[in-house]
């Protein structure tokens, strides 16, 4: 094989999808005429796919025995609530994680990676877009049962201007998943129909979130805090 | 729902995919010592956490830090520092991206062993960059090396891992 100046480096680039829009077309032309170049981005771009494919690994059964056995046993009772709260979020990553596989396209090798989103499965077949859909549609259905029990639970701390926000928030946007799951019944296999069900599940989630987030910024008196959730500005 | 349940769900939900990132970084060898560190810390910390970013992102950051303090701690005694990255390339490293191509399919099981195989500080960066999708500007932060560095030890990885896989 002759030898060949391109520098291997922007080549890596190249199969990262980071070479400036201006280069990539003399790239591309320079891999058309070079079969050594062009066998070295095939290389790298199968080793970056199967990379992607390594998947999360399940330990084995006696590493939560151990964490079990090593957590203090006695906590104060305020922790509970953060936790089932924590419990709920997991289950709201659960659900957004199995929306974003049953909706995204299924990505390209030359698709700059997308940060921190973990191996997303490959696509999903057609038979188990409904499966999922329906389990994805549980998560958030479950998350909200236990996010509502803990602001009910405290409702009496909130200050009365942002109880009365929150009441107006959670009818309209019941009002509106009531509304698109009415539209799913009549057309279940509407994507439109799905996207607004889904949109109004997680506006939900996110109305609570931040009222529990309230809940607990008023809880440590933190006063910053409180004032930007019912401002309702994110950080 | 109590809080044991609460703190097992939790655990059920994230560890597999923390204990993926830990056997990469570290190795299998030390990975269950360190996910169990990652679920007691966790643990203490959970009332500090305040919904600001995904639990998931929350604990992945965490178990990130514990598997680089574990990097650097052993790094130290064994002169193997993490964050000392090689930035220089064996001859028959470039070479060796001048024949062509030379992997066929790509078998999970020989890409862990070989990334098991490479050194820390590269590791690392392709773990973080390929494995697990992040961007060279956050792995940067994480480190705290440049964002130069991050993907020239990207780059080695790779070359190293197609050598080791061909
Ligand atoms: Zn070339």
């Amino acid at each position: 094989m002759t030898q060949c100046s391109q520098s291997s480096e922007s080549l890596t680039d190249y199969v990262d999808g980071l070479v400036a829009p201006a280069d990539r077309a003399a790239l591309a032309g320079h891999l058309a005429s070079c079969e050594s170049c062009r066998g070295l981005v095939e290389d790298l771009t199968r080793l970056k796919d199967a990379a992607r494919s390594l998947g999360p690994i399940t330990p084995p059964a006696h590493v939560w025995e151990n964490i079990q056995a090593s957590l203090p046993s006695s906590r104060r009772q305020a922790r509970s609530q953060w936790l089932g709260l924590a419990a709920a979020l997991v289950l709201v990553t659960a659900g957004a994680y199995l929306f974003t596989r049953v909706t995204a396209p299924p990505a390209t090798s030359s698709d700059t990676a997308h940060a921190g989103t973990g191996n997303v499965g490959a696509p999903a077949t057609v038979e188990t877009v409904e499966d999922e859909l329906a389990k994805a549609a549980q998560h958030y259905e479950k998350a909200i049962s236990q996010l509502e029990a803990v602001a009910r639970q405290d409702n009496n701390a909130l200050p009365a201007d942002a109880a009365a926000k929150l009441q107006v928030s959670l009818a309209q946007v019941d009002k509106f998943i009531a509304e698109s799951r009415a539209a799913l019944v009549t057309e279940p296999q509407s994507e439109p129909a799905r996207d607004s069900l889904f949109a109004a599940l997680r506006k939900k989630v996110e109305i609570l979130q931040q009222t529990v987030a309230l809940m607990g910024a008023m809880q440590r008196g933190d006063r910053e805090t409180t004032a930007r959730v019912i401002d309702g500005k994110k950080s | 729902m109590g809080e044991s349940a609460a703190f097992e769900e939790l655990y059920r939900a994230h560890s597999p995919r923390l204990f993926g990132l830990t056997c990469r970084m570290v190795g299998r060898s030390h990975a269950e010592d360190l996910l169990q560190e990652v679920f007691l810390t966790a643990h203490r910390k959970l009332d500090r956490y305040r919904g600001e970013s995904s639990l998931g992102t929350w604990l992945f950051r965490l178990a990130t830090n514990v598997c680089l303090d574990f990097l650097r701690s052993r790094g130290n005694r064994n002169a193997q520092v993490t964050g000392e990255f090689d930035e220089t390339f064996a001859p028959e490293e470039i070479t060796a991206g001048r024949t062509g191509r030379v992997l066929g399919v790509v078998d999970k099981i020989d890409l862990e062993r070989a990334l098991a195989d490479l050194p820390p500080g590269c590791r690392e960066v392709f773990v973080l960059h390929d494995v697990e999708g992040f961007e060279h500007g956050e792995i940067a932060g994480m480190l705290g090396v440049a964002e130069g560095t991050s993907k020239s030890q990207l780059h080695k990885a790779r070359m190293r891992l197609r050598k080791s896989l061909s």
